[in-house]
C-alpha cells in the first residue's frame, strides 16, 4: 500500500494511508533519507503499525502533478473575492 | 461593563468514531474547576506540569491595550464564534446576521479521516456557507473541505495557494471546482467586508511552499471585538505580522499551531495582548500540544486560556462590545461576560513578564520522564534518551553535552523557559 508524508509535528512525521483511511506517526529520524512533505512511500502492515519499504518517486511526481493541474483549474475558475472592501 | 445573560448551550456530540474523548474529560482536574466557573485558570497539562498557579482567575483579565476606536454603538446582532472540538485538528465557525442576511464563515475544516466538523455544521442548521477559509493544505486543516463543499452551497473558498499531493487535498479541490464557489488566495494587507464583519489579512504576503508557515492569518473585527486566527504560522511569521504595521491587537487569539512552541512568540503575544486565548488540540495527543511553555507564558500574562482538548467546543458570543464564553462541558459553563478591549481594564498589574515563568510548571531535566523532556524545544526522542543518559545536570547549560545541542539551541531552550534543574 501507499502512504504520503502529510506533515511534520516537531520530531514526528504524519503519514496518511488514504486508501484505507488510516494514518501513522513515526519519528522523523526513522524516515528514509530524502523524505520530505509530500513524499510517497511503499508501506506494508507490520503488527499494529506500518513499515516503510521504499520511497515511490514516480507516485509522488504523479500526485504532485495532479494537484498542480487541479490548482490551475481552480485559479482559472474565479476572478477573486466579491467581498473586497469597497 | 454589561453582563450577558448566561445562556444554556447544548452541543450535540455526534459520535464520530472518536467521541470517547468527551467522556474522558470527566476525569480531568480542570473539569472540577469548571464546576466553580473558574475555567481556564489551571493548566490543562496538570499531569505533566503540576501547575498550581491560579493567578489567571476568570476575573483578572490583563488585556493591556485599549482600542483607539471610538465606541461604535451600531446595534449589532450577535456574532457567535464556535471553536469546534475537532480532535487534533482545527475548525472554527462564525455565525452572525444583520437586518437583511445571515452569514456563515468557516475557518479550517477539521481532520481528514473524521466527520465531526461536517456533523457539527449539520447540528447548527446551516443552509449555506458564505466563505470557507482553509489556512493551509495539511490534512488536519483541509480535512473535511470536500465533504462540506459538496453538502452546502458555498459562496467562496479561500486557500493559501500552497499545494499538497494528498488525495484529501485533491478531493477538496475537485469539490470546489465542481461547485459554484468563487475562489481567492488572500494576501497581506487585503481587507474584506462580509456584512458587518471586517476581515484583514495579516499573512502570507507571498507563498513558497511552506505550508504551515504560510497559513492564512486573519483578524476578524466585529464592532469593537476582534478575533485573530493564524493557523499553523510560526514565530517568525508572527514577527512579520507585527512588522506589517497593521494593528494586530485582538480580544480573542487562537493560539498558533495548536498551542505548539513553534508559535506564540512572546513579542507576538504582547502585540496582540488578548484577554482570551483558545487553542485546538486533541486530548492526550501524540505531539505534546499545547506546549507547557506556551501555556505558562499565556497564563503568566493573565490571559484566560481555553482548549478544545479540555473544554470541548468553545463558543464566544459578542454584540461587538461585550462577549461571553461558553463551553460544552456537561452542556453549560458560563463564565462572566467580559468587555472588549475598548473598555478600561482595571487589572493591568495582573500581567507578568513573559520571562517570569512560573517555576512550578517547569520540566526538571534531572527527573522528568523521557516523554516529558521532549516538551523542551530541540529535544526529540533521540536527544531525550541522551538527556537522560547524561544526568545529572547542575544547570540547563549542561544540556550542551547532548549531541546536536549547540549554544544557539541552549539559548532557545532558555528562552522557552520550561527546562529547569531541581534544588
Amino acid at each position: 500500500m501507499k502512504g504520503i508524508l502529510d506533515r511534520f509535528e516537531g520530531d514526528k512525521a504524519i503519514i496518511l494511508i488514504e486508501e484505507i483511511s488510516d494514518e501513522f506517526i513515526i519519528p522523523k529520524a526513522e524516515l528514509p533519507s530524502g523524505s520530505k512533505q509530500q513524499t510517497v512511500f511503499h508501506l506494508e502492515k507490520s503488527n499494529d503499525s506500518y513499515k516503510i519499504l521504499a520511497i515511490d518517486e514516480s507516485a509522488a511526481n504523479a500526485a504532485a502533478q495532479k494537484s498542480a493541474i487541479l490548482m490551475d483549474k481552480l485559479r482559472a475558475k474565479s476572478s477573486g473575492s466579491k467581498f473586497n472592501r469597497k | 461593563m454589561r453582563l450577558f445573560l448566561s445562556m444554556i448551550l447544548s452541543v450535540l456530540l455526534v459520535a464520530c468514531g472518536q467521541g470517547a474523548e468527551q467522556e474522558t474529560l470527566q476525569d480531568n482536574p480542570l473539569h472540577e474547576a469548571e464546576k466553580h466557573t473558574e475555567i481556564a485558570t489551571e493548566s490543562e497539562n496538570e499531569k505533566t506540569t503540576d501547575e498550581a498557579d491560579s493567578s489567571a482567575v476568570a476575573d483578572s483579565s490583563s488585556s493591556k491595550q485599549t482600542s483607539e476606536e471610538p465606541s461604535s454603538n451600531t446595534n449589532l446582532n450577535e456574532l457567535k464564534v464556535h471553536y469546534i472540538d475537532a480532535g487534533q485538528a482545527n475548525a472554527a465557525l462564525l455565525q452572525y446576521s444583520d437586518q437583511q442576511n445571515s452569514y456563515t464563515i468557516l475557518y479550517d475544516t477539521g481532520d481528514w479521516n473524521r466527520n465531526d466538523v461536517v456533523n457539527y455544521l449539520a447540528d447548527q442548521n446551516i443552509s449555506s456557507i458564505d466563505l470557507i477559509i482553509v489556512s493551509h493544505p495539511d490534512a488536519d486543516h483541509i480535512g473535511q473541505l470536500g465533504e462540506i463543499v459538496r453538502t452546502y452551497d458555498t459562496g467562496e473558498v479561500w486557500l493559501s495557494g500552497n499545494e499538497s499531493s494528498s488525495e484529501t487535498f485533491q478531493n477538496a479541490l475537485e469539490a470546489v471546482i465542481a461547485s459554484d464557489a468563487d475562489y481567492h488566495e488572500p494576501r497581506t494587507g487585503e481587507s474584506f467586508d462580509i456584512g458587518p464583519l471586517q476581515l484583514d489579512i495579516l499573512y502570507p504576503s507571498s507563498i513558497s511552499g511552506n505550508t504551515n508557515e504560510e497559513s492564512i492569518s486573519i483578524l476578524f473585527t466585529y464592532g469593537n471585538t476582534k478575533f485573530l486566527f493564524t493557523g499553523d504560522a510560526g514565530t517568525s511569521e508572527e514577527l512579520e505580522m507585527i512588522g506589517t504595521g497593521i494593528d494586530i491587537q485582538a480580544d480573542i487569539l487562537q493560539l498558533g499551531h495548536h498551542g505548539s512552541n513553534t508559535s506564540t512568540d512572546p513579542a507576538f503575544l504582547k502585540a496582540v495582548s488578548p484577554s482570551v486565548a483558545i487553542y485546538s488540540a486533541g486530548l492526550d495527543n501524540s505531539y505534546g500540544h499545547p506546549s507547557p511553555g506556551v501555556v505558562s507564558s499565556v497564563q503568566n500574562a493573565g490571559i484566560e486560556l481555553y482548549g478544545t482538548d479540555v473544554n470541548g467546543t468553545i463558543i464566544v458570543t459578542t454584540d461587538g462590545e461585550d462577549y461571553s464564553i461558553e463551553t460544552n462541558k456537561d452542556g453549560t459553563v458560563s463564565p462572566p461576560s467580559r468587555a472588549s478591549a475598548n473598555a478600561t481594564n482595571e487589572n493591568e498589574e495582573a500581567a507578568t513578564s513573559e520571562e517570569n515563568v512560573n517555576s512550578s510548571s517547569c520540566i526538571n531535566i534531572n527527573q522528568a520522564s523521557i516523554e516529558e523532556v521532549q516538551e523542551i524545544i530541540h529535544i526529540g526522542p533521540e536527544r531525550a534518551q541522551d538527556l537522560i543518559d547524561l544526568r545529572p545536570y547542575d544547570s540547563v547549560d549542561g544540556l550542551t553535552h547532548i549531541k546536536g545541542i549547540d549554544p544557539a539551541r541552549i539559548a532557545d531552550i532558555k528562552n522557552e523557559g520550561i527546562a529547569c534543574v531541581g534544588g
